[in-house]
């Protein structure tokens, strides 16, 4: 049973495999910066919360189904094209800053549960 | 002052008229049973889940660390939600008995 | 593969810049063997990369794990660039014309690849450095209860 909000977690959930699949795919990219005709990899998450962001906004997040949030997905361009190597490391720096805070801000939640349930024990 | 206690029958032996803790027949309509029953096997199902994650991460086959973690958690937090609810139902059952009658 | 998958991208992106690097040094401590008449100077060699994409099968569609395969690597070919011709009679190395035959290593385009390949390797330092971050962090969900 989770005391957070299921659609909340859901979202953090995948927020957490977005960014994990994101620094996935600036290493690989990284990595093949030198390579000829490599088509880089991105990933697709934030773009397609449209519908989430005006729930958020709205407080009606908790109202929605936790099934039909957007999953993240890791594409790869369609045509080869360098890899841009200091955009590829800046990104990705911010992407691993955004991780660290997902997982930490996920921690304090279930800090407070788990201090709301213990009460006077 | 007897509406609030009914008459009941002469107790002759321990645990005689007293309803066990694991089915609490004070609850009205047994929403608090069904209740606590869900809560059960959600907990088997986390631990199950968590187990899992730990199995796949010893053999090398955790897709992510964050997910075997939240899982981890999760059944942590269940586990530590039923402890909780029976030691309040272990108290509250310690207290009926002490009540002099 | 695992959550590891990401480590190992990196590290084999750091195997292909150091392959680069040693080239150009090798390339570079060559320049000026000159090649006695009749024998062939040395040759420049070049790092060719060739893509390599782990399967983060967990993740990725179909398609791409079709192309997903290995790690990225690299082979090292001989360049056949022509030797560089030095006039100098007076060299032991000399020929029948004067000249004397140096190998056709291009020092500016030696060092420029010095230059990216050490850019490249840190990026991929950069990038290993990043995944252990955020491993570590992972680690702690759930640390404060």
């Amino acid at each position: 049973m989770s005391l957070i909000d299921p659609v909340t977690l859901s979202l953090m959930k995948s927020a957490l495999d977005a960014s994990a699949m994101r620094q996935a795919a600036h290493a690989t990219n990284i990595a093949n910066a030198g390579t000829p005709g490599f088509q880089p990899f991105a990933v697709t998450f934030e773009e397609n919360l449209g519908d989430v962001r005006a729930a958020i906004q709205d407080g009606t997040l908790a109202s929605l189904d936790a099934r039909d949030l957007p999953a993240a997905h890791l594409v790869a361009q369609p045509g080869a094209q360098p890899v841009q190597l200091d955009a590829e490391v800046a990104a990705m720096s911010a992407n691993a800053l955004h991780y660290q805070a997902l997982a930490h801000v996920l921690s304090q939640q279930y800090a407070l549960v788990s201090l709301a349930m213990s009460g006077d024990h | 002052m007897n509406d609030f206690i009914a008459p009941t029958a002469p107790i002759v032996g321990i645990g005689d008229g007293v309803a066990s803790v694991d089915a609490p027949a004070v609850a009205p309509a047994g929403s608090f049973a069904t209740w606590f029953d869900h809560q059960v096997s959600e907990l088997d199902t986390q631990m199950a889940s968590a187990e899992k994650g730990v199995q796949q991460l010893a053999a090398g086959d955790a897709a992510s660390l964050h997910d075997v973690m939240i899982r981890m958690e999760e059944a942590k937090l269940a586990f530590h939600l039923a402890v909780q609810v029976r030691s309040h139902l272990l108290d509250a059952y310690q207290e009926v008995m002490r009540m002099q009658v | 593969m695992d959550y590891r998958a990401v480590f190992n991208v990196s590290a084999a992106g750091m195997d292909v810049e150091k392959l680069r690097l040693d080239t150009a040094a090798l390339n570079l401590a060559n320049m000026d063997a000159s090649a006695a008449p009749g024998t062939t100077p040395f040759k420049p060699l070049r790092v060719v990369g060739q893509a390599g994409v782990p399967s983060f099968h967990h993740w990725m569609n179909v398609e791409d794990l079709a192309r997903a395969s290995s790690l990225p690597h690299a082979v090292v070919v001989e360049s056949d660039a022509p030797p560089r011709i030095v006039h100098d009679p007076a060299d032991p190395h000399a020929d029948a014309n004067g000249d004397v035959r140096y190998p056709g290593v291009n020092h500016t385009g030696e060092m420029l690849t010095v230059m990216n390949a050490l850019r490249a390797y840190e990026a991929n330092v950069a990038a290993l450095g990043a995944a252990k971050a955020m491993a570590s962090h992972a680690l702690d969900i759930g640390g404060q209860s």
